[in-house]
């Protein structure tokens, strides 16, 4: 255990810890009303008998939902009989619904009148006891307003006033569809800020991050639908994976990466006890698993173990008056001068200026 | 080898922790400040058996995350947020010894003026898009609306290193001048330079475009170009129709220099000129409401020859109300001298509206056996739900036979917490 290790956990404990500690004081174990909607649809009780409010709301900021006596109406002789617990959660300190931030411009007076007081129009699905409210989802707004013309000029505040809290997916360039996982980088790639409207930078560092605690295969077991590329036996695989996309592992991965792990796994010049990895003739020119062959193929899987700059063992052999004779390959000289010896402190790893 | 600007910046990057931790209180003293704040906090606990050094070691990690979005209201700002993402763990390794470990993810303050003409963030963070492609870096990243669409981006700062792994690199500095006509329609030009042991490790120009010619039809294209090697390293265009929600056709073509992602100041930059290119075609399909069909065939290109992978998954909902998921997979990689085939089924059942389970086995058949073996297989069960409150508990089983353990079982347990606090009303 190192002391920076120890000052690092110290620091987010206490930090976990202030931020519970924070919750519970404010609203930690408090209450919350049980108001099943599936109980009162089967009732046929309207939606506006209870949201009395949202008749006439033109924006979302006001408060629509029903108050104590709107309930009482129905359900009088659970608390005239003390049945507190039939409504709310916590008893002991029973307060009124938890408010949420709107994150919408929307008018429920004018689509209550266009719907014909048809809720079900927009809320196909609602909540039930214990669920956090389920907003309509962006389908069904799409279902009767297009909004060509906002979503052409990427004018999203027309309808969203903070869009990194609302599940928007809009259709052709972003769609996220079939196997969106893969190939997201190419809209990220040339709209990052597209993306950002509505996903927070600590949901692409789920995936993404240099330090993070680990795959997010492991942070989020319950993720079965999604396709991420370490799932299952990876480690298994991961040859074949490399040799198939070098550059899909590098872009994520250094080499000391790979490295350290192959270390441990004896299969490095650099463990205790290696042991070889390499296929019979490797060493061997007229071999067809010529290592020099290998290398022209796939020099990152070489560097997985062997780079460790003027140190590396190619350099013993490869350096000029060597064995192992000139590496570059063929067009090599095309690109660099001998010059660049003297600035370049890389090349007189092998070169003397 | 050392250079005069190496030994500059040494020092300083052995005070990047410290810094971390310094701009981490000053965010702290920003949240106290806030309008609302976000809180997300996780506890997971889990137990496996691990090969290392020809033994089974027995480890016991947890781990510990904290993530904090603050958003303050101010006069003469758009917005500001203030973002906090950390963790911490302890793994035991039974009867042998234990290790700490913990790191920040992400620690910046963004804001926005002038209706989002002039945004500006400042700390940890991801820099993305063009030539930067997704960086992480300690550093600051501004971005300027300059004319009707025309905007540029700049950043510039010290690379984040990955754990377990070497430094990335002393100082990173580029930007992306771009034109957006529309949420569709846009194109960037960008550089993006690291510098690594005071020689240049990567530098990179980039152009980058997507373009909405027809309501269903969207095409990409991204060309990365590294000026001292005087190559691509990377080219990728795709075009997408999407008829309807119920069909998406895609096709794309990719070329990679896999050699040029290895950092330029690597001794392995010099030994090869490799190129891999990779051309296929992708489908969507929802034929019924309750079936999902998604297939992709790719042809793969590379110095050793030609192979080839693809694949095609199914999945089938269940029930009055669709609570049961049946999810079938099975994808296959053929190279010229290795491959495997991989079939996967599984299954997702809500048992209520807050709880829900998942059954699965994932397995692999090897063209090549390693240890003498040619499959493996892993079997995973898990059980999710809702406890109120803002409390989630997650619980997952997992089994597994590889060419490198026998058996293996592996528990785990996460309880994590969001919740989101106002402290004052914010009026708009």
């Amino acid at each position: 255990m190192t002391a920076t290790a120890l000052r690092w956990l110290l620091l987010v404990s206490v930090l976990s810890t202030v931020a519970c500690a924070t919750f519970w004081a404010k609203i930690g174990g408090g209450d919350s009303i049980k108001a099943p909607h599936s109980v009162h649809a089967r009732a046929k009780i309207d939606c506006l008998v209870c949201h009395e409010s949202i008749y006439d709301a033109q924006d979302l900021k006001g408060d629509f939902f029903p108050k104590e006596q709107k309930c009482l109406e129905c359900h009088e002789d659970n608390k005239k009989k003390g049945d507190c617990g039939y409504c709310h959660t916590a008893v002991s300190k029973p307060t009124t619904y938890r408010r949420e931030r709107s994150t919408l411009k929307l008018s429920h007076a004018k689509h209550i009148e266009i719907t014909k007081e048809d809720c079900t129009r927009c809320h196909k699905t609602l909540s039930d006891r214990g669920q956090p409210a389920i907003a309509p989802t962006m389908e069904s707004c799409l279902g009767c307003h297009p909004h060509k013309q906002q979503y052409d000029q990427g004018s999203c505040a027309t309808c969203h006033k903070d869009l990194k809290r609302y599940p928007q997916k809009p259709i052709t360039m972003f769609s996220h569809q079939g196997n969106f996982v893969t190939g997201h980088a190419r809209p990220a790639r040339s709209s990052p800020e597209s993306c950002a409207t509505c996903h927070e930078q600590t949901f692409c560092a789920d995936c993404h991050g240099k330090t993070v605690l680990g795959p997010i295969e492991l942070k989020f077991p319950e993720r079965v639908d999604s396709d991420l590329i370490h799932r299952g036996d990876f480690v298994g695989r991961h040859s074949i994976e490399s040799k198939a996309d070098p550059a899909s592992c590098l872009r994520c991965h250094g080499t000391s990466f790979c490295e350290n792990c192959h270390k441990l796994q004896g299969v490095s010049g650099r463990s205790d006890n290696p042991r070889d990895p390499h296929p019979p003739g490797f060493t061997i020119a007229s071999s067809p698993q010529f290592h020099g062959l290998a290398a022209r193929r796939n020099i990152s899987s070489c560097a997985s173990c062997h780079d460790q700059g003027p140190r590396s063992n190619c350099v013993n052999c490869h350096k000029v008056g060597g064995l192992g004779g000139n590496p570059h390959p063929p067009e090599w000289m095309e690109r660099h001068d001998r010059q660049e010896i003297l600035r370049n402190g890389m090349c007189r790893y092998c070169h003397t200026p | 080898m050392e250079t005069k600007l190496h030994r500059r910046l040494l020092p300083r990057i052995a005070s990047q922790r410290w810094q971390v931790v310094a701009g981490g209180l000053l965010l702290l003293c920003g949240v106290a400040h806030a309008d609302s704040v976000e809180f997300n906090v996780s506890t997971l606990l889990a137990g496996r058996a691990d090969p290392r050094d020809g033994e089974i070691h027995t480890v016991v990690p947890v781990y510990q995350s904290l993530g904090v979005t603050a958003t303050i209201k101010r006069p003469y700002f758009d917005s500001i947020n203030i973002v906090m993402s950390g963790w911490g763990s302890v793994q035991l390794d039974i009867g042998r010894d234990q290790y700490w470990s913990g790191d920040i993810d992400l620690g910046y303050i963004d804001g926005s003026f002038g209706k989002k003409r002039l945004t500006f963030r400042v700390g940890r963070q991801f820099v993305m898009g063009g030539a930067a492609r997704s960086n992480q870096i300690d550093g600051a990243v501004s971005t300027l609306q300059l004319y009707k669409g025309l905007g540029i981006t700049a950043y510039g700062g010290v690379p984040v290193t990955p754990r377990f792994s070497a430094n990335r690199g002393d100082l990173i500095f580029g930007g992306r001048m771009f034109y957006r006509h529309s949420v569709d329609t846009e194109i960037g030009l960008s550089f993006n330079q690291v510098m690594g042991e005071g020689r240049a490790a990567r530098q990179d120009l980039a152009v980058d475009a997507r373009y909405v010619p027809h309501q269903q039809v969207a095409l990409t294209g991204y060309t990365l170009y590294s000026i001292p090697e005087a190559r691509i390293a990377e080219a990728d265009f795709a075009v997408t129709w999407l008829p309807s929600l119920k069909l998406q056709i895609g096709a794309d073509y990719r070329r990679t220099a896999p050699d040029l992602f290895l950092p330029l100041n690597s001794i392995f930059s010099v030994f090869s000129q490799e190129t891999r290119d990779e051309v296929g075609a992708n489908i969507f399909v929802k034929p019924i409401r309750r079936l999902r069909i998604y297939g992709d065939l790719r042809a793969v290109v590379n110095m050793e020859g030609t192979g080839a992978r693809g694949g095609i998954k199914a999945t089938v909902a269940l029930g009055q109300r669709e609570h049961t998921t049946l999810n079938g997979e099975l994808r296959i990689l053929k190279l010229p001298n290795n491959g495997y085939i991989q079939a996967r089924l599984y299954s997702t059942h809500r048992i209520t509206p807050a709880w829900f389970a998942t059954l699965g086995v994932n397995s692999y058949f090897l063209d090549q056996p390693i240890n003498g073996q040619g499959y493996s297989f892993t079997g995973t069960g898990t059980v999710a739900g809702d406890l109120g409150r803002g409390f989630r508990l997650v619980a997952t089983g997992i089994a597994d036979v590889t060419p490198f353990v026998e058996r293996r079982l592996e528990l785990l347990v996460k309880l994590a917490f969001n919740a989101t606090q106002f402290f004052r009303e914010v009026r708009e």
